[in-house]
């Protein structure tokens, strides 16, 4: 295998792709290391040629990215099935292959582009059977063509969720209804919006998608019960507040063989935790992440951050970002600036696309009463059956960090170690200190990152050499 | 309450020893107050396997491991909540003759000093065992071992304490301790406390602590690694131990505990930083857990990490505790450095506030061989040297 490659990319979405595809660009070779099959990532996910037509509303461009990579075969050494389950401040890298080897990598430069992760807001039933996140049913369609049986509910806020909706709909699924948090934009909201007018224009296909064939959107609305006997076969809808906050009002119970749940998306910050990079706040980027200066990089040296995984930026941002990391670590290792001028443009494009973004985010981001659904025999913690009295009941007998509520309570600390469930509980830490979700604090990463064999974990290089 | 009246005792460390000791003078009528710099019981006493057990605890401590160890059992006596005990059996485990032979030599000490236990054969200790090795060809066996679920203790003191009234400030380093009227004072970020007696149960802190006094403690600091697995089918009960290597459980959900690894690591600061970082240190530990696993139970090679950590462990130059007054400060106590301090912590906690109540205690706790004066001026633990255990 060759380890010699001075720049590892993590993640072949459209950022990390991009990253990949610009320094072959300036004859720089990489490694590009995915868990997936195929790049694309999230946003560009793709199944098998045999399935048939395209999903509605996919974009040609993922096609484009998988094609180019393919090209610069020669420069990008894309790496399928590898998962990133370590990495350490002086850029040693784990990658757990296929699920079942460990191998060490020590590249001289690493551009971490990993993406987003969904927020998921647990109520009471949440982890029913038919119970899905917005991106796990759409990586359902996009790979499989699975359409659900049955009414298909779907709930949450942001893009995505007329996104899936419009998508299933046009796959002969039922859809039954959409609930959305967040009411219409306001005129100013969708002044903001025009900034960016082609990715209004698609905000607004989704919008037409639904209405065309008579959906149903439940607006200022969230789901706060999913009801079954033992699978999901009911959601109850109530009215929420400009903060996501159950009102009085009229309920609604609806039929929901299948419920889609998903409140936008936050950074996956895992890898730049367990680098030890710093992490800030930003509500309008959808909560933590990695502070980066001008050129992508991140507090550790020579550790460089594209796409969502440093604020949720969408996939014109992540394209932009992936071309600028490109373009810093070409200079940094010495091989020129042949990619300036292209990193100039892609800065130009950024400033508009901030701004969208946080029109975006305005509208429809995540707001403090998120977990005003749950009760306190919600599970939040699905992997260690943790409900939130038990963890209201930890902060009441004096414990108001994150990391000592983890410990004591075993939430977040499970087989997805909090992939899951960590903005619910730092929504509830907020909520029962007292304090703004910024101060709720962010949860520690550890190696492995995923579950590793022992027997891979046996075979570690203990005098690490690896160059 | 008065704010400006002076506490009775201030207890700096909030492990379990801190928190036993808080919560027994509380209850003996002292007004107490608690500093922990991070959370309760959220260092070494949250972080061990929770293995109580008599097979690596020195022998001049087996008396009170016993205790300790009952006290954990009968915690909702004491504690008023379960602390999640379980009666195993306890295996030390030798794949060689020569090793056997070694464990036969330290556990005659152990079982001098009251434990009981008996060194067996390999097939003896697969029937005891059967996920066990062929490769294994002895063992000692201890019929009494057990654990306590360490990781969730530190919310069971919150609330007895609060019950006994212990003022607790968590989140909180002291800063330092001056002599102050009528007897000393404990500075904070935010403020100040005056205690008549002050007990200082930092652990591996203790050395930085001790220096507010002048006191030199040369304390050694060892990184000590847990490693834990997803949800495995029931493969074993009782709690394995290898030599210097791992000690391995299985709990009720299929969880496998590993705490160890290869090598020795240790830290001149316990202060310097996230030893989870330094990518030799775990790579060797989690490395050499998960072939020792293997190697003690086949079966778990197919299991997966999920999760390690470490946590830290202080040894003394002599390796036995320190116990007793500060050499040459009035009022102030130390009780640090057990290395078996999660399992014999509570009775720790009970003695030392026996005896600063002016109570009979139920077993010597001011003991010469524990008298932190003794370490003043010796060489450092030798890190370097042959693992030590007896």
């Amino acid at each position: 295998m060759n380890t010699a490659a001075p720049v590892v990319i993590v993640g072949a979405g459209p950022a990390g792709a991009t990253a990949a595809l610009s320094l072959a660009e300036a004859g720089i070779s990489s490694v590009l290391l995915d868990d997936n099959g195929a790049a694309g990532g999230q946003v560009w996910r793709t199944g098998a040629a045999d399935l048939g037509p395209p999903l509605a509303y996919t974009d040609a461009r993922g096609d484009e990215l998988r094609r180019d990579l393919k090209r610069h075969g020669d420069l990008i050494d894309h790496r399928t099935g590898h998962e990133v389950v370590g990495l350490f401040p002086d850029l040693r890298l784990w990658v757990l292959e296929g699920g079942e080897t460990v191998t060490s990598l020590h590249p001289k430069a690493i551009v971490v582009a990993t993406g987003a992760l969904e927020v998921f807001a647990p109520v009471p039933g949440w982890t029913r059977p038919g119970v899905y996140g917005l991106g796990g049913l759409q990586a359902l369609m996009k790979t499989s063509r699975v359409v659900p049986d049955g009414p298909v509910v779907l709930g949450g806020a942001g893009p995505l969720l007329r996104l899936v909706a419009a998508q299933l709909a046009s796959f002969g699924a039922e859809i039954a209804a959409v609930v959305d948090a967040a009411p219409w934009p306001s005129s100013g909201q969708v002044l903001r919006l025009a900034s960016q007018p082609g990715l209004l224009a698609k905000g607004l296909a989704f919008e037409w998608g639904l209405l065309r064939r008579g959906i149903p959107v439940h607006r200022g609305s969230a789901i706060v019960e999913v009801a079954g006997d033992e699978e999901a076969d009911s959601v109850l809808v109530a009215p929420v507040d400009e903060n996501w906050r159950p009102v009085d009002g009229p309920r609604r119970r609806l039929e929901a063989r299948v419920v889609g749940l998903g409140y936008g998306v936050r950074s996956n910050v895992e890898l730049t935790r367990l680098a030890g990079c710093e992490h800030t706040f930003s509500a309008s980027r959808g909560g933590w992440h990695a502070t980066r200066n001008r050129d992508m990089e991140t507090t550790v040296e020579n550790l460089f951050l594209a796409g969502d995984g440093g604020g949720i930026g969408g996939v014109e941002v992540a394209l932009a970002e992936g071309v600028i990391a490109a373009a810093s670590v070409s200079e940094r290792l010495g091989q020129g600036d042949r990619l300036k001028t292209k990193a100039a443009k892609a800065r130009g494009r950024m400033v508009d696309l901030v701004r969208f973004q946080d029109a975006l985010a305005d509208w429809s981001g995540v707001r403090p009463g998120i977990l005003a659904g749950s009760t306190e025999d919600t599970i939040i913690c699905r992997c260690e059956d943790v409900t939130r009295g038990e963890i209201a009941a930890a902060v009441a007998a004096g414990y108001t960090d994150i990391g000592p509520v983890k410990m004591n309570t075993r939430a977040g600390m499970g087989l997805c170690q909090g992939r899951t469930c960590t903005p619910a509980l730092q929504a509830i830490m907020a909520s029962e200190t007292g304090r703004p979700l910024a101060e709720a604090g962010l949860p520690t990463s550890r190696a492995p990152l995923r579950p590793v064999p022992l027997k891979a974990l046996a075979q570690l290089p203990l005098d690490e050499a690896v160059e | 309450m008065n704010a400006s009246q002076p506490y009775d005792a201030a207890i700096i460390g909030g492990g379990v020893i801190g928190c036993a000791t808080a919560l027994n003078l509380a209850r003996g009528g002292m007004r107490v107050v608690l500093f922990e710099s991070d959370g309760l019981c959220r260092a070494a006493s949250g972080r061990n396997a929770g293995t109580l057990t008599m097979l690596y605890t020195r022998a001049t401590l087996i008396p009170y491991a016993i205790r300790g160890r009952e006290m954990w059992r009968d915690a909702k006596e004491w504690l008023g909540r379960d602390a999640g005990f379980h009666h195993r059996h306890g295996l030390e485990l030798a794949f060689s003759e020569e090793v056997a032979e070694e464990l036969a030599v330290q556990h005659r000490l152990r079982s001098e000093a009251g434990a009981a236990i008996e060194m067996i054969g390999g097939n003896r200790a697969r029937e005891i065992e059967p996920a066990l090795s062929e490769d294994i060809v002895g063992a000692a066996y201890s019929e009494i071992d057990g654990y306590a679920k360490s990781y969730g203790i530190g919310i069971l003191f919150h609330a007895a304490l609060r019950d006994a009234g212990v003022t607790v400030h968590d989140g909180t380093p002291v800063l330092g301790v001056e002599p102050g009227p009528g007897g000393h004072v404990v500075r904070w970020a935010a403020g100040e406390a005056a205690a008549r007696l002050v007990v200082m149960t930092s652990n591996v802190w203790i050395g930085k602590m001790a220096a507010w006094f002048g006191v030199h403690f040369p304390i050694a600091i060892r990184v000590n690694q847990g490693t834990i697995s997803e949800r495995i089918r029931p493969l074993f009960k009782s709690i394995l131990r290898v030599p210097n290597e791992l000690s391995l459980k299985q709990f009720e959900d299929g969880t496998v505990l590993m705490g160890g690894g290869r090598g020795e690591h240790w830290v001149e600061d316990a202060d310097q930083g996230d030893v989870q970082q330094d990518i030799n240190i775990i790579n060797s530990k989690m490395a050499g857990a998960a072939e020792c696993a293997q190697r003690v139970v086949p079966a778990l090679r197919e299991g997966r990490v999920v999760r390690t950590w470490t946590g830290y462990e202080g040894f003394t130059p002599d390796n036995q505790p320190l116990i007793g007054p500060m050499p040459g400060v009035e009022g102030v106590y130390v009780a640090a450095c057990l290395r078996s301090g999660f399992t014999i912590g509570p009775f720790a906690g009970q003695l030392l506030a026996d005896q600063l109540l002016g109570r009979e205690p139920e077993m010597p706790v001011f003991a010469s061989e524990f008298d932190p004066a003794r370490v003043v001026g010796m060489e450092p633990y030798d890190t370097e040297g042959p693992s030590q255990v007896a």
